[in-house]
Order: C-alpha cells, then structure tokens, then sequence
C-alpha cells in the first residue's frame, strides 16, 4: 500500500481543488482549490528536475 | 494480485489504451482550444462590436426578423448573448420541424435591428472544434461515440492505476530512469504522469461521458416530464403570435429571485408545450451560473408563469458542464487545464509508442531467434 501513498494524496487533492473552486463562491475558495489542484503539477515538475533514488 | 492477473490487465490495459490513444490525443488537443474559444472567437472577430447605442429591438421583433431572411421558417428557440448585450440569437428551422437540432442560430443586431449577415455559426473555427471534440464531426451518432471512447479511456486509466502497485513496487514514486534504454524512460514518464494526473483525468472523462448522452437525457426529460406538465396544464392548440415573449421573459425574471434569461424556447417546439414559453434561467455567478432551472409562462397569458427545478439527471449534466471544460475560475485555472491537457496528451502518446515498440521488439526477437536456429541435418 505505501506505493500508493502519493497517488492517493495527488488524487484526493486535484479532486478536492476542482470541488472546492467550482462549490465554494469566494476568494478563499478558489485560492485553496487552486492550490490543492496545482500540486499535482508541482510534484510532477520537482520530480522531473531531481529524480529520486531508483528504489525504495 | 497474481501474476496471470496482473499480465492479463497489463494487455487489456495496453489494447484499450492504443486504440484510444489517437482519440484522446484529439480530445486533448481540440480541448485545449475549447479553453480558450472565447479568446480565439474575439481574435478571430466572429461577432460585430456594438454600433454603440442603446438597444431598440425586443426579442419579438428580433423573431420576426430572422424569420423574414428565411422564408417557410419557423423559430424554436431565442436568447441574448450575456457577453454581448447588442446581439439576440434565434434558432430558426425549416417549416414544420420542432427539432432543435435542425435549427440554425440567426445573429440580429439588437441596437440596429437587423439580421447580422455572413455568419454561420456551423462554420465558426471554435464551433467545428467543437464538433470535432464532441461529436467526431458525426453528429448526434458521433456523441455516442465519443462516450465509448470515453468509458474505454476510463477503464484504461482505472487499470493503469491498478497496475502502477505491482509496477512500482520496488521503485520510489516520481523515478525517471533516465540512464537507462528510452523505453524504460518514456515508460516511468507514462507512469508518473498517468498517476500524477488520475484525478483531473477520471473527472474530466466522467463528466465527458455524462455530457456525450446529454442530448438522450434531454430529449428523455422532454418526452416524460416535460410532456406531463405539458398536458397537466391543458391545451394542444399551438399557440404562434408570440409578440408577448419579452413579457413572459421580464416577468420570469422578476418572480425567480434574482436569475436570468439562458434561452427561451417557443410554443410548439420540442422543449416547450404548445401553449408555453419554456423559458430556462441561470444564476448570477458560481455554481449558481450553471445550475438552470425552467418557468413555464402562458404564451396568452405572460404573467402566468410556473417555476420548476429541473431532475437531479439533468442537474447532474448541467454540473458538469464546468468540470468538463474549467470555465469557471478565469484564466487561473483555464491555464492550469489546458496543462492537464497538455499531460494527458503525453500520456496518450507516450503509452501508445510503448505498446508498439514493445511489439516491435518482440517481432525483432522472434524473427533472430528463428535466422539463430539451427537447420535441420537432411537424413539419408
């Protein structure tokens, strides 16, 4: 299960973000959405510059 | 999960994702134009600025006049454009139909009161994108289509993220393994964006396949619901002097606390009843904006108006609208979409040049193991 660990928590957040823009009418809404929605993008893009070790 | 398991997914998963791959390559592509077809219709100067000027011409007359440049013609349908208050559109289609997919958008200028000409809304770029994300260019066939397309990508991402477990079991999330063959890089690349990416996918593909039976659940809403409040109200006589629609629209405006005309259809098509004006309203912002509801006004008596919510099926479509194409947070987000776009597209063709060098490779090897084979010694 500890494969899945980060899928999970990527998952969850862009699945949150997209709710939380769309359901929550606020500035603070659409911030927190779209965080929760951008961190996928990030971790893919801190991984693609520093790879980690091969394996576990 | 045992090993014949686990390789009879990874072929399903393989199969399934080639023979969508081109498909979701082009939802990528045309849907990241789609973002932003407001833009590109602007650049492009698909619809007149306003002259200036208040507008003088009601919806009525604005009928009236698309129908005078179409004789035969009937109107089904009328709307205003919110971004562009000069400009009211009518769905006009050859007489006798109802069908609001023979109609034909009509553009009049509303300050100016006349028909805006050489425009057709078929033949804008954004609107053959369109047809070409939703419908293959195949029409209503077309959207069936599409929507299996939609559940064998769904099943391809489903099986992808069950098989990353036993794939990456001895691996640390985000490995590229870039010292290694190509394959295995643009294989850890396929893998890392497919999981990275599954959540943004899995609600855009739901909501994509929801919206490609869209048109099935209305017409369905049509021929139930509709027809029962239809004839609950009384008459069959279609009612044609619809001089009063500007009436019946202020009026459901005015008794629906605070929403907005969408669309009007008129007496006698396919969404309204006979004797009715359908007029479909949505809200100011936010989710509210999607979200449509429908009062029903008496096209002979305009004050007459009925509000009704509509079915949880089709309230169901209408959220999903904005979760297919992220037109509800600005540029913000149609950035961070078109992004997502952007991956899923390299995941599409990342995995798909997978599967085939994998197969290439194994041809390679079966055709050496056969030239390495030794002849057979000729017997006396």
């Amino acid at each position: 299960m500890k494969t899945y660990g980060w899928p999970l928590v990527l998952f969850l957040s862009s699945v949150i973000g997209l709710v939380t823009m769309l359901l929550v009418e606020n500035d603070l809404g659409d911030n927190v959405g779209l965080l929760l929605l951008v961190l996928p993008l990030a971790v893919l893009a801190r991984y693609s510059l520093v790879t980690p070790p091969a394996s576990r | 999960m045992k090993p014949t398991t686990t390789r009879k997914l990874l072929a399903w998963h393989r199969w399934c994702g080639l023979i969508v791959s081109l498909n979701v390559a082009l939802f990528a592509i045309t849907g990241v134009l789609l973002i932003f077809h407001e833009e590109i219709d602007d650049m492009l100067g698909v619809l007149p600025e306003s002259s200036g000027g208040d507008n003088t011409t009601t919806l009525a007359q604005a009928i009236a006049i698309a129908r005078e440049g179409t004789p035969g013609s009937t109107a089904l349908w009328a709307s205003r454009d919110p971004d562009k208050p000069h400009l009211g559109y009518v769905g006009v289609a050859p007489g006798g139909s109802t069908l609001f997919a023979d109609s034909k958008p009509v553009a009049v200028d509303l300050v100016e009161g006349k028909r805006v000409e050489n425009l057709d809304f078929d033949k804008t770029f954004s609107s053959i994108v369109f047809q070409l994300h939703a419908q293959l260019l195949m029409g209503p066939a077309g959207a069936l289509l599409v929507g299996v397309i939609g559940l064998a990508f769904l099943f391809s991402l489903v099986s992808g993220a069950i098989l990353y477990g036993p794939m990456m079991v001895r691996f640390s999330f985000g490995l590229l393994r870039r010292e290694r063959s190509l394959r295995a890089l643009v294989a850890d690349v396929h893998k890392f964006v497919g999981i990275a990416t599954l959540g943004w996918n899995i609600v855009v593909v739901l909501t994509g396949i929801l919206l490609s039976i869209g048109n099935m659940l209305l017409q369905y809403y049509a021929a139930t619901e509709l027809q029962a409040l239809a004839s609950r109200l009384g008459t069959s006589e279609v009612v044609t002097d619809w001089s009063n629609v500007d009436r019946a629209i202020e009026h459901a405006e005015a008794t629906s606390q605070g929403r907005e005309l969408q669309f009007v259809a008129l007496p006698g098509s396919e969404y309204a009843s006979p004797s009715h004006y359908a007029i479909i309203l949505h809200g100011k912002s936010g989710l509210d904006k999607s979200m449509l509801t429908l009062a029903l006004a008496d096209a002979r008596n305009p004050d007459a108006v009925q509000h009704h919510d509509f079915p949880l099926y089709l309230q169901a479509l209408m959220l999903a609208q904005p979760l297919h194409f992220g037109d509800y947070g600005g540029y913000p987000l149609k950035i961070v979409w078109s992004l997502f776009s952007l991956l899923s597209l390299l995941m599409a063709v990342s995995g798909a040049w997978i599967t085939l060098s994998a197969r290439k490779q194994r041809e390679q090897r079966k055709r050496s193991a056969i030239v390495d084979e030794p002849l057979p010694e000729a017997t006396p």
